[in-house]
């Protein structure tokens, strides 16, 4: 039980807890059955103090005792003094650990050391840069007070007034920017920026865990462009970065600069108690397995911590359900004494419970960041915008809405509630998505596993060329020249097994297409003309010249009247995209969808939906990337049919057993285990990885009534298809596992759909990715006409992205925990016959779809065998 | 051919077609087609035939020496004409370089550049530098990169004459050539001197004195230097025609840039002359309303008042439009002689310009309510009529046909209200009397 005589809040903490997990607060075991299926206790730490490290410099110590700082944390000494040693450093370090000290007292402390040095701070969004310049200009105002030495600091990006950006230029010591601003403003133009990257000591690095997959591999290829610059002008900067926990943050900070990095990840900040506790929403429909809806159990729980006036921050998955979930709670506490807001006392209320998200204008998100800290807003229920560092101060109770999708974002969510001396809470409601339903039931999945890798693929050729392009732009390639991960450092990580490209290469077809153009050296020039001379038609010597070899080419000239970094956009898949049109009125535009995702969502009759606004499209207008919609009233919205089509153009690596040889599993004696019939059937299953064409085309529409998720309807479409060269991984189900299943033909095949759709899911946990990153299809499954049998189908899980960013290879490495997992979301699932939580709801497959796919499972992951083997036909393995 | 280039090659294709379909519309000289395929083979940038266009190597420059002599003509004037133009006129120079001082030698500078976009990838590589010798003839040096190591020499050169240089003339350089170059200097990490050189930017004088429209330098050539050309090439080949003769060492498409560059020069050299003798010269000479008017404003902007009521009063003489019809000119001119009279508390002549603006019709009406306010102020303080005060007060305000800006109209009704009360006071002094 809990310790009696507490502070108010703490008291009011210990109710509300008693009263959601009753009589067990406290450790106990996981009851993945029960309504609250984990409740954990994180204890308190104390903080770890030291002295300020020697080298820095007074005024700068001065200045932070001046501001309540007397020593530092002991992560913060490690990280100033390996920064101002010159090595790069990484910071893993919980929220509200003084993690901006880290790089803000090296930075600060080289620019009064020296007042040339410059300093780049990159953050990933627009708004973490305002937030960080308040705090850098506080500092700097401090040190100007006590010793007159003035710091420039300055945010540049895409709202920074023309006129204001050569002041900028001339003045900042600091330049706070984000990676978009470096791609397109700032290295096109690198000569107007001299000073900077000539004295270019830091660049930091803020909120890196953000920087994975597509966007990760651009900012690879950003910051090679930016060493090539500090190249150019002599300057050789330090890299600082800060990560939310990760699995891998040194190998991700590798990754991206391309450089080695110390990583600093013991915490010497003081963190108080902490409850954790998931939910799981009771199941009100067994048969469907439809449990209460998560939204109206956050409403619950949130509303048992408000009530008690705890402070509390409520993540919800989307800006719709943020709208929902705020609107439910400024309605509860309509009339509930001791809350400020008794009936008709309008007004009061609404500042007490706010919204928060995307989109609102930034006056209205200052004034609600502003309400939390001083505490007169009690609630507010947000997006993922108020995940990363925007300073909100320390509240009591962070409630999460839904999985956020990865163990990283979870702590970072539940790290927003903590305050250092008291206790705090966290809350997971799940949601009946599949996700969900697996972390909520398996919470040591969460709490003991070690959280994502972060996985970036900075070698995908389309984004490899196109930041060749930019490069080349920004300044010439020599002959020899190789852009990252060259010759110097550059750890290989694990993460990619696909080798780096040759720009040589890549140069050489930019330059018949006359972008670049080859410059030969003079000694090569001097001897051509020797050999050409005396000849009077010039033919010959153009035909010795012939293609040059890399030790003769001098340097590779830009010649194209473009700006390359125009037509690259380092967040969407394609910076191609489809606006929509709202003409009710007058024309506006209302938003926009990426390109690859336009037509299901904007085909004619569709249902877009804007802030809980009903459009429907009228028009889709593929050429001219536009669709024009009208507001309608309406109890449904649209669900796209797509039908995909996946085709294997070029295998990369496939194996004939689902094992690799992993320490743990030993595949070859389950072989030997396993009956006969199933050891071949099991043989003959391939897990593969390679280069795949994916067609895409939508072909109809269902329309769904909202709440009750009735069919109510559907058309059919005839858009354009789609193409798309990517990478992809596929399972091959043998057609002797097929065989085996005993089960009509139809409901096999429910069954591997099923098996998809459950798969799918779970590559997306281990993929740490977002639902957008992969696609997923099945190959046909008809009979094979002349053999009379059935083939062996297919599950693909293709990177959604052309030429592919890493997922592929990743999953097939991770084969075996890929099926395991899958294995146990479906069998662990409580449902009868298949559910939104596992294998689908009920009306997409068929009745036997679920115990068809653990059919299949249990044929592809055989029992475990006790006693290992010899690993010595290992070489059966095809390694890549 | 490996699968990588293949590869490669796909994803640039296919993001490359549109800049394909531009190059595409270009026509060669002899009617063949520019293109950028098939021109893989890398040409020899020493054993190139340069000598079509009749340059010389020095150091490690390639240079383009031209002359006119000065009997040649150009348009309307005789380059020794206007050599003895801008001698004469020099001491006017700083009226076009808000009083920075220029003076000779003048440097007339342009840039030939692979685009328009800006940043480190784009590259002047043809560099044009007009000057006057002393024997009248017109001399123009051009300094052309045949390969990307001859850029820091090139700059290094260029940057010897235009720190000899007592003022830079350009068209449009200000926005665009002096910033590009400027960007070249900082790239080799030279020092940028052309900063500290005064700098007429023709167009900017060119806007104000010949509103031709589009305000080009070929229009302003055809226009007021009276001059034609045959078989020009277009400003949007020009980045082309150089990569095209990087790309396959045939020298053939820059010869006709080469020689746009020098005429480009040389109609600078006669805008720039027309414009210092102008200066000189005074009102008298102006041709046009519109010359006066601007000569008029550039004037007064010096403070030369007695010229630039001349140069007004010329600009309203000038204007073709019968009294009382609409002469955009004319109201200009006649407003700015107003404002330059009153200047010079020649209070009752400038209250005849703004009557004989409020004369014309269609007289603009941000300009008819200056007029009537200044009426106003005038018939209250100076002619102390008051009724006369009051009704072009009053007029002021009717004319707001559009939304005046709510300080004024209250600045007016607090104007009409103090008249008002005048106007009773004297009214009841007449009682008393």
């Amino acid at each position: 039980m809990l310790p009696a005589r507490r502070s108010h809040p703490e008291n009011a903490l210990d109710a509300a807890l008693e009263r959601l997990a009753s009589g067990r607060v406290g450790e106990r075991p996981d009851t993945p059955d029960l309504h609250v299926t984990a409740l954990r206790r994180l204890p308190a730490l104390a903080a770890q103090y030291v002295p300020f490290p020697k080298p820095l410099d007074r005024r700068l110590t001065n200045a932070l005792e001046a501001r309540g700082i007397k020593q530092l944390y002991t992560h913060q000494a490690d990280a100033i003094e390996h920064a101002i040693n010159g090595r790069n450093v990484v910071v893993i370090t919980p929220t509200a650990s003084g993690k901006t000290l880290c790089y803000n007292a090296p930075v600060l402390n080289a620019v009064l050391q020296d007042p040339s040095s410059r300093a780049l701070y990159l953050f990933p969004t627009k708004a973490l840069a305002q937030d960080q310049l308040a705090e850098l200009q506080t500092m700097c105002e401090t040190i100007a007070i006590a010793s007159g030495d003035q710091i420039g600091v300055f945010t540049y990006d895409g709202d920074t007034p023309q006129d204001a950006r050569r002041t900028i230029r001339a003045r900042a010591h600091i330049v706070l920017s984000n990676p978009d601003m470096v791609h397109s403003g700032i290295l096109p133009h690198h000569p107007r920026w001299a000073k900077l990257f000539e004295n270019l000591r830091y660049v930091v690095i803020d909120e890196l865990h953000a920087y994975r997959g597509v966007f990760g591999s651009h900012l690879c290829n950003v910051l090679r462009r930016l060493r090539r610059i500090c190249r150019h002008y002599g300057s050789n900067p330090v890299f600082l970065c800060s990560s939310a926990t990760i699995a891998n943050p040194r190998e991700l900070a590798e990754r991206l600069t391309e450089q080695p990095f110390e990583l600093v990840d013991r915490s010497g900040a003081p963190r108080g108690e902490k409850f954790f506790l998931f939910v799981n929403p009771p199941v009100v429909n067994h048969q469907l397995g439809i449990r209460r809806s998560y939204l109206s159990e956050t409403r619950r729980i949130a509303s048992e911590f408000l009530k008690r006036d705890l402070q509390l921050i409520v993540f919800a998955q989307s800006r719709l359900s943020t709208e929902i979930l705020t609107t439910y709670l400024k309605d509860d506490f309509e009339g509930v004494p001791g809350t400020g807001r008794e009936p008709g006392a309008a007004g009061s209320g609404d500042a007490r419970i706010r919204g928060y998200r995307g989109g609102y204008l930034p006056n209205r998100r200052r004034e609600i960041e502003r309400g939390l800290r001083e505490g007169t807003v009690r609630a507010v229920v947000s997006t993922n915008a108020l995940e990363l560092g925007i300073d909100i101060g320390a509240l009591d109770v962070s409630v999460m809405a839904g999985y956020p999708g990865t163990i990283a974002a979870t702590w970072q969510r539940a790290g927003r509630a903590g305050r250092r001396g008291g206790r705090s809470a966290a809350v997971m409601v799940a949601s009946s998505a599949p996700l969900d339903q697996f972390v909520v039931r398996n919470p040591s999945y969460f709490f003991d596993a070690s959280p994502e890798r972060a996985l970036i693929d900075p070698d995908n050729l389309h984004i490899l060329v196109d930041h060749v392009k930019c490069a080349a732009f920004e300044l010439p390639f020599t002959g020899t020249e190789q852009f990252g991960r060259d010759s110097s450092t550059g750890p290989r990580g694990a993460m990619s097994n696909v080798e780096g490209h040759d720009v040589q290469e890549i140069l050489a077809v930019l330059a018949e297409q006359g972008l670049v153009h080859p410059e030969l050296r003079r000694s090569v020039l001097d001897m051509r003309e020797d050999s050409a001379s005396g000849s009077s038609d010039r033919e010959p010597a153009s035909a010795a010249a012939g293609c040059p070899s890399g030790g003769e080419i001098e340097k590779w000239a830009w010649t194209n009247e473009s700006y390359p970094a125009d037509a690259v956009s380092l967040r969407s898949v394609s910076s191609d995209n489809f606006v929509v049109v709202d003409t009710t009125d007058e024309a506006r535009v209302i938003g926009e969808t990426d390109f690859t995702s336009g037509p299901a969502t904007l085909h004619p009759k569709a249902i877009y939906i804007v802030e809980a606004k009903l459009y429907q499209v009228e028009r889709l207008d593929f050429d001219g990337r536009k669709a024009f919609v009208r507001e309608i009233d309406c109890d449904y919205y649209t669900d796209a049919i797509t039908y995909t089509k996946v085709t294997p153009i070029d295998v990369f690596a496939e194996d004939r057993r689902p094992e690799r040889a992993a320490p743990r599993d030993a595949g070859l004696a389950r072989v030997a285990a396993a009956d006969a019939v199933v050891a071949r059937a099991f043989q003959a299953s391939v897990r593969a990885h390679g280069e795949v064409h994916v067609v895409s085309r939508v072909v109809g529409f269902k329309k769904i009534k909202f709440y009750t998720n009735e069919n109510v309807g559907s058309g059919d479409l005839d858009l354009p298809e789609q193409q798309m060269h990517t990478t992809s991984y596929w399972l091959t189900i043998p057609s002797t596992v097929m065989g085996l299943l005993p089960y009509a033909s139809d409901d096999r095949r429910d069954g591997v759909v099923a098996l998809s759709f459950a798969m799918r899911q779970v590559a997306q946990l281990l993929l740490m990715c977002d639902r957008h990153d992969v696609g997923i299809s099945i190959d046909s499954m008809e009979r094979d006409a002349s053999a009379d049998r059935e083939r062996s189908p297919r599950i693909f899980i293709y990177d959604n992205y052309p030429g592919g960013i890493g997922f592929s290879a990743a999953l097939f490495d991770m084969h075996d925990d890929l099926l395991a997992r899958t294995r146990r979301l479906i069998a662990e699932c409580d449902c009868e016959n298949g559910c939104p939580g596992c294998v689908g709801p009920v009306g997409n497959t068929g009745p036997l779809a679920k115990a068809a796919a653990l059919g299949i499972l249990d044929l592809l992951i055989p029992p475990i065998a006790a006693n290992e083997i010899s690993r010595g036909q290992d070489a059966e393995i095809q390694p890549f | 051919m490996s699968s990588l280039a293949d590869r490669i090659r796909g994803i640039v294709t296919t993001q490359k077609s549109v800049a394909d379909a531009a190059i595409s519309r270009i026509p060669h000289e002899n009617g063949s087609r520019i293109t950028n395929r098939g021109e893989s083979r890398i040409p020899n940038p020493e054993s190139r035939d340069l000598s079509a266009l009749g340059g010389t190597r020095s150091g490690d420059c390639f240079v383009v020496e031209r002359r006119w002599e000065r009997g040649v003509r150009h348009g309307r004037e005789t380059i020794g004409a206007m050599a003895e133009c801008l001698a004469h006129a020099a001491p006017y120079a700083p009226l076009f370089t808000a009083n920075a001082l220029a003076r000779p030698p003048f440097v007339f500078f342009d840039l030939e550049t692979t685009g328009l976009n800006g940043g480190a990838g784009t590259h002047a590589f043809l560099v044009g530098c007009g000057s006057f010798a002393d024997d009248g003839s017109f001399m123009v040096r051009q300094f052309l990169v045949t390969a990307s190591r001859e850029e820091r020499p090139l700059l290094e050169t260029v940057a010897e004459i235009l720190n000899g240089a007592g003022a830079l003339v350009t068209f449009n350089g200000k926005s665009f050539d002096a910033p590009l170059l400027e960007t070249r200097y900082l790239f080799h990490r030279l020092e940028w001197t052309g900063g500290h050189v005064p700098h007429v930017d023709v167009l900017h004088a060119a806007r104000r004195f010949w509103n031709l429209g589009d305000c080009s330098l070929s229009s302003l050539e055809k226009h007021v230097v009276g001059a034609r050309r045959v078989a020009d090439v277009d400003g949007f080949e020009v980045p082309a025609r150089y990569f095209q003769f990087v790309r396959t060492g045939n020298v053939e498409p820059l010869v006709a840039v080469l020689e746009h560059n020098r005429l480009d020069l040389l109609t600078l050299a006669a805008l720039t002359s027309r414009l210092f003798h102008l200066a000189r010269t005074g009102s008298a000479e102006a041709r046009t309303a519109r010359e006066a008017l601007a000569l008029g404003q550039v004037f007064a902007r010096a403070g030369m008042d007695g010229q630039a009521r001349e140069a007004f009063e010329r600009a309203i003489a000038l204007s073709a439009a019968p009294a009382g019809a609409f002469d955009a000119t004319k109201i200009g001119a006649l407003r700015a002689l107003a404002i330059a009279w009153r200047r010079v508390r020649r209070f009752d002549e400038a209250a005849r310009c703004w009557r004989e603006l409020l004369d014309i019709r269609g007289c603009p009406e941000i300009v008819a309510r200056e007029a009537n306010e200044a009426l106003a102020i005038h018939h209250e303080h100076r002619v102390r009529d008051l009724a006369a005060a009051k009704t072009f007060a009053l007029r002021g305000l009717e004319a707001a046909a559009y939304p005046a800006p709510t300080t004024w109209t209250r600045a007016v009704h607090h104007r009409l209200a103090r008249l008002d009360r005048k106007l009773v006071r004297i009214e009841s002094l007449k009682f008393e009397v």
